[in-house]
């Protein structure tokens, strides 16, 4: 009986196919990740409800269809880069508004204990806040989206920095508020003592679209 | 007599490439581990500002995107567009689409739900301020404003 040898496969073309496959993945692959500034949009209001806020307490950045920026109680244009220590010191309760001083800084709050349990043990008795400030975000139908996120990113990085500064003043063992690993003190710093106050109103049609 | 012996050519012996199949593969099944198919086709121009406080999203289950921006290829003049999945949409249409795509959510996620605004960012805040609107009256609170990382905005 003849026994038929089997043939080796000739496996040097493999590397050639191996080599097609890794040129479409490469050329399919879109290593795309999600990232972008976060932001909770209010709810929708049934009824208009006016809340009084005191003058020193609200902050309004307007971006106007040329896209300069302004910030009420200051006559000039902003540039971008001023926005954040303006933003900043304003949230500290400073005075910023140069050209409107008699309004005054916001006003300061003394912390109240039972809303910050965990994080009370660092702190002074005497710390304050500035709780009822509000920053008011106001554009333009024309207003650019890049300048919009721009404006955004900056408030958004003065409260980073502000959260980052009282975690490296106050918090032990972390320089900054991503360093804070006790869970229920980050949800504070978050929400009670430097939470967001951002209020976006409807925007404005000032003609030029 | 020398203990090294010079003049005499050494032969330098072909590299073996047995092993390159094997390099070409563990690359490959990098790639295809790691690759993710795109599930919709951008059908507008969309070149994301950048910004440096970022915020990754961790689930991309959770994630529903509206893409707004100029139709590819379109002249400066033309309006921005709304594009929902594969498809032009208009204002009216985003509120069914979140409902829509909420309910492809287990209960327990459903507020976890993050709309991803990818807008180009020569759009106007016109278009961006409706699409807003109708996610408050949709209920999709959550929101992302799609950027690229930068380390220093100039």
């Amino acid at each position: 009986m003849a026994r038929r040898q089997v043939q080796e496969i000739n496996a040097g073309s493999m590397a050639d196919i191996a080599f097609l496959l890794l040129i479409f993945f490469l050329v399919t692959t879109t290593m795309e990740s999600d990232k972008g500034i976060l932001r909770i949009l209010p709810p929708m209001e049934e009824k208009k409800t006016d809340v009084e806020i005191n003058q020193q307490n609200l902050l309004k950045v307007n971006i106007n269809y040329k896209n300069d920026i302004r910030v009420s109680g200051i006559s000039r244009t902003i540039d971008i880069t001023e926005l954040r220590s303006i933003a900043k010191r304003f949230i500290l309760g400073e005075n910023v508004r140069v050209d409107d001083p008699a309004i005054g800084g916001a006003d300061m709050v003394p912390l109240e204990q039972a809303k910050v349990p965990y994080t009370w043990r660092y702190l002074p008795a005497d710390f304050t806040i500035t709780a009822d400030h509000i920053i008011q975000l106001k554009n333009d139908r024309g207003t650019s989206y890049e300048k919009y996120l721009q404006v955004q990113n900056e408030l958004t990085a003065a409260y980073r920095e502000i959260r980052d500064d009282f975690c490296l003043k106050y918090i032990p063992d972390a320089d900054t508020y991503d360093e804070v690993m006790d869970l229920n003190v980050r949800d504070e710093i978050e929400k009670e003592i430097y939470p967001r106050k951002i209020s976006e109103s409807d925007p404005v049609n000032n003609a030029q679209q | 007599m020398s203990k090294f012996r010079k003049g005499e050519k050494k032969e330098v012996g072909a590299i073996s490439t047995a092993s390159l199949p094997d390099i070409v593969f563990m690359l490959l099944f990098f790639f295809m581990v790691t690759t993710v198919m795109r599930e919709v086709d951008v059908q507008v121009e969309n070149t994301l500002p950048e910004a440096t406080e970022i915020t990754k999203l961790e689930d991309k289950a959770l994630v529903s995107y509206i893409y707004i921006g100029r139709r590819r290829g379109a002249s400066e003049n033309e309006l921005p567009k709304i594009q929902l999945n594969d498809a032009f949409a208009s204002v009216e249409q985003i509120k069914s689409y979140v409902t829509g795509k909420v309910a492809l959510i287990p209960e327990v996620d459903k507020k976890k739900m993050t709309v991803s605004l990818k807008i180009d960012k020569s759009t106007k805040m016109g278009i961006v301020s409706e699409v807003k609107i109708k996610l408050r009256e949709a209920k999709a609170f959550k929101i992302s404003y799609a950027a690229f990382e930068t380390s220093e905005i100039e």
